[in-house]
């Protein structure tokens, strides 16, 4: 449910846009910034006058001025009436000069309002006065190109004094004569040209001051306005400076407010810390008394303990002195060897908890009767650290008779020579070593060369190959590091063994020594753990140094 | 079976604490449990309303509950906090800062200034607080309240009845004339930003699209006639009279006649403890645009258009964006109901409601 609040829209990005959209149109509306600005006070908001609507006035009053034809907007401001107000005749009869007073737009209006009796259609309107203002046609032209459309014809509308004037216009445009025509027209004409441009000039003249007088007044309106506006900006900018004033004096007691705060936790803070501090030198202070305390009750028990050794010595002495004659070397190492039988129960116990029981271990041993069958039916079977006695077992079920095991365990030994095992009390290597030459059949050490320190491991190979008779057989069996739990961890259950024994290190041994055919056999597998993922080579991997043979035996045979 | 009293100072329909403490009482019904809803002032029948002064003899063991639905100060209710002998919880609906009423209204400031006494109510060491909104509960937890007795729990609503009900056809009669219509709803109370968002249609009206109309639904108070009278004068002088409309408070069925006939929903508010009209907007699939400020961004979320600069020509942007992208005003709208079937249903509400008793072992 997370993430689906809006999962079309990239919301930031949307804001981004519109965002710069906003820049752009702000410096548009010049007139936002000003309503912005002013929005530090509700009353300055309503006082202002909406400029914006201003504005928009002011544009649309243009607008139909220039495409009304004089029919202005009513506004408040006073309109500038330049001409004399034209009124349609009734009964449609004028004197040319009627129409010739009005100059401009206005001519062109009053002209279709004479002779078309409507107002000007815009195109027509604009196409008369654009003729007129570039001086192709006159105002004559004009009137009588109106005159002769079919439309005033039809109003029978007419124009005295028009007619003449026209055609003198239409000879003037003829081709070749027409100019000699106009020459000559206006120097009949010259004395009225004259008299009309006075006229013209008069006029001019009049509306110059008409102008003026209008202008005064709105120029006077104007400058009060602005006078007005100097004051409203004036007291604007005081009520801002005032509101400046006041927020500057607010914030001059925010700050004021803020340092006596600061102070205020600078004294808190001060108290705080020298409370920290004097609780720190009480705490250092009890350290040092319990440190003194210690280091006195440490020396009064040198003292003793030195008392002590000083009367223990004393006795000693007293002793050595009264009893009648030292140990000999002898008797130590009858104490020591003792001793170490004292662990037999021990190590009885560690087998039957970690080894296996009976049942599997003979079961495993099996395993080995194919060589022992091989060897030649002459000579003893010796089995070194026989234990139990379970090769013993196997051994004689398999109807070998003439076995024999060898062990300094004095309690597994009673157990073996119970079941009616032929056993031995003794060192494995002085046992091989009373052996004459080539008078055993086969040699085995099962969990039995890992407990011997490696140069002793070496004699006994050497005192085996040496008693054994020719194509007798030499078998060890050990843990398999390889393994690594066993490497790293089985191995030392037992804490008897000395240093796990890598299958190469046996094989070499023995070939070095002189075995023949020495062969490496891996054994007893954990097969129920395995990874079961046989298409992945990680897990091929695993298996074998996790779940690889617990064991191994090395097999070497005399020659 | 425990018992619970829902209590509250006022009690009346149409109003966002009144919506809330009767839809909390119809979750506790639901439920099976022996809810009263307690109040010093009521104006219905259905549900039952019971005087507040009879509450202690309904709150007799201590394992019954006070839901107290805080709003505004009174002493009462903070008496019956702190005295009753069962367990006790607040529903916090936030208090507008007094602030906002000064020079407007002296009642309304002092019963504002009254209602903010937030540390009166942590120390009263409730077993529940709810509030309205993230924002409102960490004024709570400012005030004292402890993280795991607070929880965000936003206010019962009558969308579900707008929902049901068939709007006006006069006000859709009125307002459907292809002009561009833009919405806020809320009542006429200076905390509200009017004066803000009418100078951002103010833009929009007079520089973007003058065929455009700007709709304030919401009740004005004769205590407030200045605030309203300033908003009308802020109307005048920006030439908006026949494009800005006060309708006062309107029925439900208007209410949503106006959702129906806005285009946009616009928002200038500068202090929301939740505000629930955004809610309803989301619900009416309209998009929002409004200026940051207080509980909006958190109920608004990431469904609408919410600015942290309180820019005029922004808000006004972004109006004329959505009003000619008809799609993306759909996407929006889409997105805000997506955020109100998530988050703000009656039902969710009930689920949190329920999972806050929970948490407190209520």
């Amino acid at each position: 449910m997370t993430a689906t609040d809006a999962p079309e829209i990239d919301i930031e990005r949307l804001k981004a846009e519109i965002r710069e959209a906003a820049r752009r149109r702000s410096s548009e509306i010049t007139n936002a910034h000003a309503t912005r600005a002013a929005q530090g006070d509700g009353s300055a908001v309503v006082a202002l006058p909406p400029l914006s609507k201003t504005r928009r006035e002011t544009r649309q009053a243009h607008a139909s001025a220039d495409g009304g034809g004089g029919s202005a907007r009513q506004t408040d401001a006073p309109q500038l009436v330049l001409q004399a107000d034209f009124r349609p005749a009734e009964d449609g009869r004028y004197h040319v000069n009627d129409l010739l007073q009005y100059h401009d737009k206005l001519f062109v209006r009053n002209a279709y309002r004479a002779l078309l009796k409507r107002e000007p259609d815009e195109e027509g309107f604009r196409q008369q006065l654009e003729l007129l203002r570039s001086g192709r046609f006159d105002k004559i032209d004009v009137l009588a190109a109106l005159a002769a459309s079919p439309e005033a014809r039809s109003k029978r509308v007419r124009v005295e004094g028009l007619e003449h004037p026209a055609r003198i216009r239409k000879l003037g445009r003829l081709p070749y004569v027409g100019y000699l025509f106009r020459l000559l027209f206006a120097l009949v004409r010259l004395p009225a040209l004259v008299r009309e441009q006075q006229q013209f000039t008069a006029y001019v003249t009049a509306q110059h001051q008409q102008f003026a007088d209008f202008i005064n007044p709105v120029l006077l309106d104007i400058s009060q306005s602005r006078r007005h506006l100097e004051t409203l900006i004036s007291d604007a900018r005081q009520h801002l400076e005032t509101l400046i004033a006041h927020q500057s004096a607010a914030q001059e007691q925010l700050r004021r407010q803020q340092s006596a705060d600061r102070e205020a936790w600078a004294t808190q803070l001060t108290e705080m810390l020298a409370h920290v501090q004097r609780q720190q030198e009480s705490l250092v202070q009890l350290v040092e008394e319990r440190v003194h305390q210690f280091a006195q009750r440490l020396q009064q028990t040198r003292a003793e303990l030195t008392a002590q050794e000083g009367r223990l010595s004393m006795l000693l002495e007293e002793a050595r002195r009264r009893l009648p004659e030292p140990l000999d070397e002898r008797q130590l190492q009858t104490f020591a060897d003792e001793a170490d039988f004292a662990r037999d129960a021990l190590y009885l116990a560690l087998e039957d908890a970690f080894r296996g029981t009976r049942g599997e271990i003979k079961e495993r041993l099996k395993t080995y009767l194919p060589f022992v069958k091989r060897t030649p039916p002459a000579g003893a079977l010796v089995d070194l650290g026989c234990g139990r006695g379970e090769w013993l077992e196997v051994l004689k079920h398999a109807g070998f008779d003439a076995a024999v095991g060898v062990d300094r365990n004095r309690i597994m030994l009673e157990q073996c020579r119970e079941r009616g095992f032929e056993v031995l009390e003794s060192d494995a290597l002085t046992y091989l070593q009373s052996a004459p030459d080539a008078s055993l059949r086969a040699v085995t050490g099962f969990h039995f060369a890992e407990h011997l320190p490696f140069p002793v491991l070496v004699k006994v190979v050497d005192e085996a190959l040496r008693a054994l008779a020719p194509g007798g057989v030499l078998i060890f069996e050990t843990p398999n590091p390889e393994n690594m739990v066993v490497g790293s961890c089985n191995f030392y259950l037992d804490p008897d063994h000395r240093n796990p024994l890598p299958p190469p290190t046996l094989r070499f041994l023995f070939e070095s020594r002189g075995l023949a055919r020495v062969e490496i056999l891996r054994l007893n597998a954990n097969d129920g753990a395995r990874v079961r993922d046989e298409r992945s080579d990680l897990a091929l991997r695993f298996n074998d140094f996790m779940y690889g043979p617990l064991d191994y035996a090395v097999v070497g045979w005399k020659v | 079976m425990p018992r619970i009293a829902l209590l509250t100072t006022n009690i009346t329909t149409g109003d966002a604490v009144s919506n809330d403490v009767v839809g909390m009482y119809r979750a506790l019904e639901r439920r099976g449990a022996t809810a009263r809803i307690f109040a010093s002032n009521w104006s219905f029948e259905d549900p039952q309303v019971w005087p507040a002064v009879e509450i202690a003899d309904f709150l007799r063991s201590p394992e019954d509950l006070l839901v107290y639905h805080y709003s505004m100060g009174w002493e009462y209710g903070l008496e019956l906090l702190r005295e009753l002998p069962c367990r006790t919880s607040v529903k916090y609906h936030n208090v507008t800062p007094p602030e906002f009423f000064i020079g407007y209204s002296e009642a309304h400031e002092k019963s504002c200034r009254e209602g903010r006494r937030l540390e009166e109510l942590a120390r009263a060491d409730c077993d529940l607080y709810m509030s309205a909104s993230e924002y409102s509960s960490w004024e709570l937890l400012l005030a004292g309240t402890e993280r795991e007795r607070t929880f965000v729990v936003p206010p019962f609503h009558h969308i579900d009845r707008l929902n049901s009900i068939e709007p006006d056809e006069t006000v859709l009669d009125a307002f459907q004339d292809g002009r561009t219509n833009l919405l806020m709803v809320g009542r006429v109370f200076p905390n509200k930003g009017h004066a803000a968002l009418i100078e951002a249609f103010a833009i929009y009206h007079h520089h973007y699209n003058s065929e455009s109309r700007l709709l304030l639904v919401g009740k004005e108070e004769d205590s407030l006639a200045g605030y309203s009278k300033e908003l009308r004068e802020l109307v005048a002088a920006r030439g908006l009279q026949k494009a800005v409309v006060f309708t006062g408070g309107v029925s439900d069925e208007a209410l949503k006649a106006y959702y129906l006939v806005a285009n946009v929903f616009v928002f200038a508010s500068e202090h929301e403890g939740f505000c629930v009209p955004l809610v309803e907007a989301m619900a009416m699939k309209l998009p929002i645009v409004t200026y940051s400020s207080t509980a909006i961004p958190g109920t608004v979320g990431k469904a609408g258009l919410v600015w942290k600069e309180r820019d005029p020509v922004l808000l006004a942007e972004s109006v004329e964006r959505l009003t000619k992208d008809a799609a993306l005003a759909e996407a929006l709208g889409r997105a805000g109901w997506q955020r109100y079937t998530e988050h703000f249903t009656n039902e969710r509400i009930e689920e949190r409601f329920l999972a806050a008793l929970a948490a407190c072992g209520l």
